[in-house]
């Protein structure tokens, strides 16, 4: 280890050019590879307030259509109604949690104390929502079910949020207006990013079954299927999605019976969805989910951003070694084995690599963590979307770009040790 | 009885156009701690036949036994393994490791065989160049030698490792006459002493006469 | 001169045709990369046929009955005389040119898929539909939008089908949807919405579609109706005089913005509209961006490094070369040829590959229409010619260092 430090010294020193080349390229390529997948791990790996997310299931949407013996030709998807909802995912098997929730923020207009009114992000959620969900308590409590069954106007406040409309945390008892109807703060959370997709908002208004906001009316079809309601699952330890899955699907036969009469059936998608298919895979609400575009899309970024450095690496490296051809003779002919000149030489990049890869990795967490344009979409534009920073720096982003250095050592390694274990120590001696 | 046994040894190149016979039927037996100088002109073999002897190079025909072992068809390790422990090399252009202070020049050896402590390693090193009066340069980088100082360290290099045979090609050969002389008494010394049987190749009428036996070569073949 | 050169890379061919593979493939996904930049611009400059600087939205909204804040409304007044006393507020702003109700869906950058089909009423043969977004908005809003008509109707003239409650309909991309109707076709008639052969409105004219995004292709068509006096306006769209749009926004009074139970919330520009719309394919425009200079960053490095070492290991070269009368300008002109025609060695069989990949028609299917070897050339030219610059600025500072060797280096050499 250490005589490939002084090696790695001696070639920046004597080599500077091809070393100081070397050690940028691999820094890019890691940082850039680094970049995409701390993209994409941000919208899976959990971090408050979705730190179930290894066990979240959402139940997002329905889609209906007339049945083919039918003389219309109606075909209609959205979110789920509140009785929807319940029929399809209340009380499944192995289901830990059952909260019924907004899918997505909408911006409402509150006002408070200080007199202001401004729009928050806000959210509908029952009292199981805390319960999947974890948002750290500052003053208060959360929801009960009592109020969530009796839609009892009270609502629950992110930290900044209280602070703007009342000047202070220690808002509890206050009434707050929104939307020009009053609701008691009964608590107030920590903020949070809105990256949380699921789990996230400003306002949180406490909903139930009764709530007329969760109802869109009849559209459609005389039995109320479509609304505003997601169904977020927590799924106990150790218990398989599939089998939540089979259940559920079993459960559209219900709606089925129930839209029989106006000729229409339900189609299904393959709900409820894990976070991947959530963050990654949604295609409407009239399809199948499918995250493997994005994933194909990643994989062929990965494959040039590894591939195109990697040959100039190769091909930097070569230059090195014949540079040390004569080094390579000595050492065959004082007992060096081909594979012992092969696994040196990997090993030798491989410290190179790793350097690079420290840089390029350091470079990239200060990225993803502070450049939010990283992570906006449409829905997010304007909001708080800086990604916690245990999303972007954990043991599973310090073992991927490790594996990601490895990787771009072998293959830019591979063929110049190769070559270098080819050579005839006789020549190799010779040559000068 | 000898240590180095050569029969019938054919070296022959081939590129499309030319065929080169670099030797041509060459026997040859040295005995254990004998000091051979093999004397010819530029290109007459000699520096082949060395590389034939130290296993880093094939016969086209012939044998090659070593310490009693022969060594035609041992496979690209087992040769890795029998030069580690048996034989040493020097280089008329020392071919120290540039990036490699003293100590891990002289170190490389014993880092091929396994068995052995860094601290016995270190503890090697430091002996043998103790005794070759090199110890004050452990340290040093290769390019802060004078050129005797690099062919002594080259030469701790070949011996730290304890081998039946030592191979010198033209060790003087880039020195001058007193740096020269000192590499020689050196090579004596270890002859003396350890028993070493080297095996020299020289442009030096002197020199040469001072070893046990002078073998002449000429045109790839043994002329006296 | 030129043939030995080619002798001589062909000499040093291991390494060459790993710079090759490497320029293949970065030449290919530039010129991906150029192209779906090249088609994005091309979509973001074509005339939209409608005008939408200085133009304010805000959404319209009202206190339920429920609430404690609601103020009872005797028989004359409700929330639509409300909403009309708030309009004409607004259109005695000083800074305002024009204000006018439209649906939510009234203005571009807004995916609303609310849409219908348009049939002809033609007896009762099924025709061939044509199916676009209904944008529902009243005479005014066409006046703000400065619509154009596609057979060279005027604002005004649009601006009055309208008020006859006639239909405009709009152009659409025919060739990704071959079966649609060609809304000409449909120009002065009668047709029947929403699949109800009872529904019949009257085509008056054919004018320029509404964008959902400066990036998409009119997929569907736009259908512009008439916003009936009695429905309630979900945005108020407001053309402000020209360049005046801060003021009028610090000029507005909680007053000007609150009326009776009506009140105004999310006051924003066209501009914020269309930036937030945007932000996907910014996303996407910036990540390409990125993708191809680092690209081009690593040709830059990898041609240094490679370069470099060549000018090292040929010193004996070309100090012989200099022996024998080579002049500074020679060599270095002979590195700088060598990486060029390595280039265009790769941009060859990279052209070849890319245009077998255009006639297979896969990209026809992009959401971006990359419209086969519509962009190719220009993209392929842009390509080219960043990646020529970057192989010279790579190979500059080796054969500078070449030209510097000393010539006696060649009898010390050899």
């Amino acid at each position: 280890m250490k005589q490939k430090l002084i090696q790695l010294l001696y070639d920046l020193r004597h080599q500077p050019i091809i070393a100081w080349v070397t050690l940028i390229a691999t820094a890019m390529s890691i940082f850039l590879i680094m970049v995409v997948v701390m993209m994409q791990r941000v919208q899976v790996v959990p971090f408050s307030p979705e730190s179930c997310r290894d066990r979240l299931l959402l139940g997002i949407y329905i889609h209906a259509k007339s049945t083919e013996k039918s003389h219309n030709n109606n075909d209609g998807s959205a979110g789920l109604s509140y009785s929807a909802a319940r029929t399809l995912y209340e009380d499944l098997d192995g289901v830990e949690h059952t909260s019924f929730i907004t899918a997505s923020t909408e911006k409402i207009d509150v006002r408070g104390t200080s007199g202001e009114t401004f729009a928050l992000n806000s959210r509908r959620v029952d009292s199981e929502f805390f319960m999947i969900f974890d948002h750290p308590l500052i003053a208060g409590r959360y929801f009960t079910a009592d109020e969530s069954a009796s839609a009892i106007p009270v609502v629950i406040m992110a930290e900044t949020a209280a602070r703007k409309a009342f000047g202070t945390t220690d808002c509890i008892g206050e009434t707050l207006s929104v939307d020009h109807f009053n609701y008691n703060v009964v608590g107030v959370v920590k903020d949070n990013s809105a990256l949380a997709k699921t789990g996230s908002g400003e306002l949180f208004i406490v909903t139930g079954p009764d709530d007329p906001h969760m109802d869109w009316g009849n559209s459609m079809n005389d039995v109320n299927i479509f609304g505003p309601v997601a169904a977020a699952l927590l799924v106990k330890e150790g218990v398989d999605f599939q089998s939540i899955r089979d259940q559920v699907k079993a459960r559209y036969a219900i709606i089925d019976t129930q839209l029989a009469p106006e000729e229409q059936e339900t189609v299904y998608h393959e709900a409820p969805y894990d976070q991947e298919t959530i963050a990654t895979g949604l295609r409407g609400s009239n399809n199948t989910p499918d995250s493997s575009s994005g994933r194909i899309m990643r994989y062929c970024i990965y494959a040039i951003l590894l591939i195109v450095p990697a040959i100039n690496l190769s091909s930097m490296l070569h230059s090195r070694m014949r540079r040390r051809v004569s080094e390579i003779g000595v050492r065959r002919a004082y007992g060096c084995t081909r594979m012992r000149i092969i696994t040196d030489i990997i090993a030798e990049n491989f410290i190179i690599t790793l350097i690079g890869g420290v840089i390029g990795l350091t470079l990239g967490i200060i990225f993803a963590s502070t450049y939010s344009g990283l992570y906006e979409d449409m829905n997010s534009y304007g909001t708080n979307i800086t990604p916690a920073m245990s999303a972007v720096l954990n043991w599973g982003t310090v073992f991927i770009a490790v594996g990601v250095c490895f990787i771009l050592n072998l293959i830019s390694a591979a063929i110049p040790a190769w070559q270098a274990s080819r050579v005839n120590p006789v020549e190799a001696i010779n040559a000068k | 009885m000898s240590i180095i046994t050569l029969s019938g040894i054919n070296k022959v190149y081939r590129t499309k156009e030319i065929e080169t016979t670099a030797l041509e039927n060459i026997n040859l037996d040295v005995n254990p701690g004998e000091f051979l100088s093999i004397m010819g002109p530029s290109g007459c073999g000699k520096s082949t036949l060395l590389n034939i002897i130290g296993l880093l190079d094939k016969p086209t025909a012939g044998s090659v036994t070593l310490l009693d072992r022969n060594c035609n068809n041992l496979s690209d390790s087992e040769l890795s393994h029998f030069r580690n422990k048996n034989i040493g090399f020097v280089f008329q252009s020392f071919h120290l490791i540039p990036s490699l202070n003293v100590a891990a020049n002289v170190e490389l050896p014993l880092v091929y065989r396994s068995g052995l402590s860094a601290k016995e390693r270190r503890e090697r090193v430091e002996k043998v160049l103790e005794r070759l009066e090199m110890s004050h340069r452990i340290k040093h980088l290769p390019a802060q030698l004078s050129g005797g100082q690099c062919q002594r360290v080259a030469i701790a290099r070949a011996i730290v490792g304890n081998p039946s045979i030592v191979l010198a090609d033209e060790p003087t050969g880039n020195l001058d006459s007193k740096m020269g002389a000192e590499v020689m008494s050196l090579l004596h010394r270890l002859n003396k002493e350890d028993g070493t049987t080297i095996v020299m190749v020289t442009h030096n009428e002197a020199q040469a006469r001072e070893t046990d036996r002078i073998v002449r070569f000429f045109d790839g073949r043994i002329i006296g | 001169m030129k043939r030995k050169l080619i002798y001589q890379m062909l000499t040093d061919w291991r390494s060459n045709i790993w710079m090759i593979i490497e320029l293949i493939i970065v030449t290919i996904v530039l010129q991906f990369i150029f192209t779906v930049l090249y088609a994005l611009f091309d979509l973001h400059n074509r005339n939209e046929g409608y005008n939408l600087d200085d133009v304010y939205v805000a959404t319209t909204n009202g206190i339920s009955k429920d609430s404690p804040d609601y103020q009872p409304y005797d028989s004359i007044h409700s929330y639509l005389t409300e909403l009309d006393l708030m309009l004409s507020n607004m259109n005695n702003n000083p800074y305002v040119e024009l204000a006018a109700f439209g649906s939510n869906n009234s203005m571009p950058y807004n995916y609303n898929y609310y849409g219908t089909s348009v049939n002809l009423l033609d007896g009762d043969s099924i025709t061939p539909g044509y199916y676009g977004n209904m944008r529902e908005m009243s005479p005014d809003v066409i006046r703000i939008m400065r619509l154009q008509g596609l057979n060279g109707e005027t604002t005004e003239q649009l601006a009055q089908i309208l008020e006859r409650d006639e239909i405009i309909i709009s152009n659409i991309r025919r060739d990704m949807n071959p079966n649609a109707l060609d809304p000409q076709l449909a120009l002065g008639k009668d047709v029947f919405l929403h699949s109800d052969s009872s529904n019949v409105r009257h085509v008056g004219a054919v004018a320029w579609g509404m964008q959902r995004s400066d990036y998409e292709p009119l997929y569907n068509g736009t259908i512009y109706t008439k916003l009936p006096a009695n429905r309630w306006g979900s945005l108020m769209i407001i053309r402000v005089k020209p360049g005046m749009g801060p003021k009028f926004v610090e000029s507005l009074t909680p007053a000007d913005l609150a009326l009776g139970n009506i009140y105004l919330t999310n006051l924003r520009s066209i501009d914020y509209m269309r930036e937030q719309s945007h932000v996907d394919i910014a996303q996407t425009i910036r990540n390409f961006v990125i993708c191809a200079l680092f690209l081009l960053v690593v040709i830059f490095l990898g041609f240094l490094g490679t370069f470099w070492f060549r000018t090292q290991q040929r010193v004996g070269e070309i100090a012989v070369r200099k022996v024998n009368g080579a002049t500074n300008r020679n060599i270095f002109t002979r590195f700088i040829s060598e990486g060029l025609i390595l280039f265009a060695i790769s941009a060859l069989i990279a052209a070849i590959i890319i245009i077998a990949v255009i006639s297979t028609g896969i990209l026809d299917d992009a959401d971006i229409p990359l419209n086969g070897y519509k962009y190719f050339y220009g993209s392929f030219v842009i390509t080219a010619i960043c990646m020529s610059a970057l192989i010279i600025c790579g190979i500059w500072a080796p054969a500078r260092r070449a030209t510097r060797i000393d010539p006696s280096y060649a009898l010390k050499d050899q």
